[in-house]
């Protein structure tokens, strides 16, 4: 069982009152996020999926890439998984 | 004309001259305002005139009586209602720190007032033996003795200017010591705290004795279509206010929410660009601001974005109670490019760049390839008087920050920016910078549409004239690939001449995380009454940066100059998520020329010829 790193920024660290969190999961994102859920609350799932898609309208990252620029989305140990909301600046 | 003031200022502070003359339709309708009209009479007005007599481009000082200052407001600027209208332009013929073309940008309220004040375009030429300021103050006109306030700071300066003047709307842009001191990348400051920051502007005024522009009044600007106008604007914002980035993200952590992101996709230059992810960049994002710093917002000029943020730093040495930012690009040079996690030793340093009159991303740049330097052995200990220059050192970045804007010991070196320091000190490769200008806060080794715009940016090494970054890394108008450089010349073109025409409307930049080309179109079109279509108002944008691109280009710039430093197209990314990536320079420089359609960096006479440029 891989243990993963997430990492939220701007207001979903208000939101879920938590910076970084480490959680064991099968190695499917889907699971990583799930086990995510079980701590820090079940709306969770939705930052990251809506209708069963990854959400177009966040930046999610593994390892510093987009997760829309990953071929193969096994996760491994120690891997890290950032969630921004839409940001921007300049 | 609706919309605009109605009257261009002309004042010569060699001869003391004051003269004014109509906005004229014709070039409105080609170059709209702000950056396009400046760039219009710099090169119609004044480089041809000098050409015809003989004096050669590259023969202009940017820092003698030759070079000429303008400072431009457009159509959308001041109206109110309309999307972030607080913003105007700054131009000059040359950039003491480039020797292309100098440019600039500002918020707060000082174009907005300039406006009110009856001018949408001040045109500065010539230079004044004594010191001056130029108080105009609705319609009326004079230049006056600056000698007691000669040598102060921008906060003294402005508070005693804006005393003088018994009228509403009161506005100061004017210099700090840095561009008394001729810094080569000081700044104009306005309103206290806001910067046109970049290619030494602040320098030119210096040179010209200006020491300030006070700006008064209250003209009422008419609309074209008051009523479509204020149906069209309510529509705008309300797509403003649901979008979460103009809605949301920048009103509450302010530009510095991309310390995170950024340094999250590992191009966070840290350490003078040798890496790009900082393990403690945490320490110093927009979060740690808003929590721990944070006191309010201060807003531009009309603006329902409200991006500006107000700090206190409450106790120890870099105690200060009211400052105004960091943004991110200075929380970037003056942090994490020195190697320095202190945010409250970086507030510090970014309000003395504010007080003196600095542009914070050269400051900060310039200190780490000073630091770099020393590292490796470049600079001896003698040239530094005591001072430890190593990266990370809290206590030097802010010592070194006043030490360049009063040229004292060291800061002397400082004061010439990093290209000239680097290769005073025997090793040029170290100054990251493009055509002289200093680079922000992006490492094109993680997006490479970014890499392609700071090589081609007119003005040097540059962010907002081809934000790529937006699809890029946020995804905006949509995700692209960062890391391929396929397909991102196209991108680079459509943001350089869209963002022409934003610095022309003159309104912010970050409008367009929601508003395109046709919204600007309608937007013309009901303040001024124009006919534009969205085309149109891309074509203007082009030809923009053509003109621009056509002046370097007789200065001696060519494609020689579109280039990047080594260490980007050579060096692989040592570490962090983009590990092992270059910029593939070359291959993306050919098909943006292409589609340009340049040779050796230049237009073509035919390029000229379409856009409406020379005949």
């Amino acid at each position: 069982m891989p243990k993963v790193t997430f990492r939220l920024f701007a207001t979903l660290r208000d939101k879920y009152k938590v910076k970084e969190l480490e959680v064991e999961c099968d190695g499917t994102l889907r699971n990583a996020v799930e086990e995510a859920a079980k701590k820090i609350g079940e709306d969770f799932i939705n930052e990251v999926y809506q209708n069963g898609q990854v959400r177009n309208d966040r930046i999610i990252m593994i390892n510093g890439r987009h997760i829309q620029f990953i071929k193969d989305l096994k996760l491994k140990d120690g891997d890290v998984i950032a969630i921004f909301p839409p940001i921007a600046g300049g | 004309m609706k919309g605009y003031a109605g009257k261009i200022l002309f004042v010569n502070l060699t001869d003391k001259t004051i003269r004014e003359e109509p906005i004229d339709p014709k070039v409105a309708e080609k170059y709209i305002g702000g950056k396009g009209y400046a760039l219009y009479l710099l090169y119609y007005r004044y480089l041809k005139h000098y050409m015809k007599r003989g004096i050669a481009p590259q023969d202009i000082d940017p820092l003698g009586p030759e070079n000429v200052l303008v400072f431009a407001t457009g159509p959308i600027t001041g109206i109110a209602g309309a999307p972030s209208p607080g913003r105007y332009h700054v131009m000059a013929l040359r950039s003491p720190l480039t020797g292309s073309i100098a440019s600039a940008n500002s918020g707060g309220e000082f174009g907005p007032y300039m406006k009110f004040a009856g001018y949408d375009l001040i045109v500065i030429e010539g230079a004044s033996e004594k010191p001056v300021y130029i108080e105009i103050v609705n319609g009326h006109v004079e230049i006056k003795d600056a000698s007691d306030v000669w040598g102060k700071t921008v906060f003294d300066t402005t508070r005693i200017l804006k005393e003088r003047v018994n009228a509403k709307n009161v506005s100061v842009a004017c210099i700090g010591p840095a561009g008394e001191n001729l810094v080569l990348f000081a700044n104009i400051m306005n309103d206290e705290h806001r910067a046109a920051g970049r290619t030494g502007v602040g320098a030119i005024m210096g040179s010209k004795k200006l020491k300030a522009i006070v700006v008064a009044g209250d003209k009422h600007l008419e609309i074209a279509d008051p009523e479509g106008f204020k149906e069209l604007a309510g529509k705008l914002i309300e797509r403003m206010k649901k979008n979460p980035v103009t809605g949301e993200g920048l009103p509450k952590y302010g530009t510095a929410i991309l310390v995170n992101i950024i340094n999250q996709a590992g191009m966070l230059p840290y350490k003078n660009w040798q890496y790009g992810y900082n393990p403690d960049a945490d320490k110093i994002s927009g979060e740690t601001l808003a929590e721990k710093y944070l006191i309010k917002r201060r807003p531009c000029w009309g603006c329902q974005i409200g991006c500006g943020r107000v700090v206190r730093v409450q106790f120890g040495p870099y105690q200060i109670l009211y400052s105004e930012g960091p943004e991110y690009e200075s929380i970037w040079a003056l942090g994490n490019d020195t190697g320095v996690t202190d945010l409250e030793a970086i507030i510090k340093a970014n309000h003395y760049c504010d007080e003196l009159g600095l542009d914070t991303i050269s400051m900060g740049s310039t200190i780490a390839t000073a630091m770099e330097l020393y590292e490796k052995g470049y600079i001896p200990d003698e040239d530094l008087q005591g001072i430890d220059l190593k990266f990370g050192n809290p206590a030097a970045l802010v010592e070194m920050v006043w030490r360049t804007a009063y040229k004292s010991g060291f800061g002397r070196m400082l004061a010439l920016g990093s290209k000239r320091l680097a290769e005073m000190y025997g090793a040029p490769e170290l100054s990251m910078s493009v055509k002289g200008l200093e680079m922000p806060a992006y490492d094109p080794r993680g997006a490479k549409g970014i890499g392609l715009n700071y090589a081609t940016a007119n003005r040097g090494g540059c962010h907002v004239t081809g934000y790529t970054i937006s699809p890029e890394i946020l995804g905006l108008p949509e995700k692209i690939d960062p890391l391929t450089p396929e397909g991102k010349a196209k991108w680079v073109k459509i943001f350089q001449d869209f963002t022409s025409v934003v610095n022309s409307a003159v309104n912010c930049l970050f409008v367009t995380f929601e508003l395109g080309a046709k919204d600007y179109a309608e937007l013309f079109n009901k303040i001024a009454g124009f006919n534009f279509t969205e085309q149109d108002v891309m074509t203007i944008g082009e030809r923009i940066y053509n003109l621009e691109r056509y002046m370097m280009s007789l200065y001696g710039f060519s494609a020689k100059d579109d280039t990047l430093p080594r260490r980007l197209t050579h060096e692989p990314m040592p570490e962090g998520p983009v590990k092992g990536q270059v910029v593939e320079l070359d291959r993306m420089l050919k098909e943006y020329y292409e589609l340009r359609g340049w040779v050796n960096g230049v237009p073509t006479k035919e390029k000229l010829k379409e856009l409406g440029i020379e005949p």
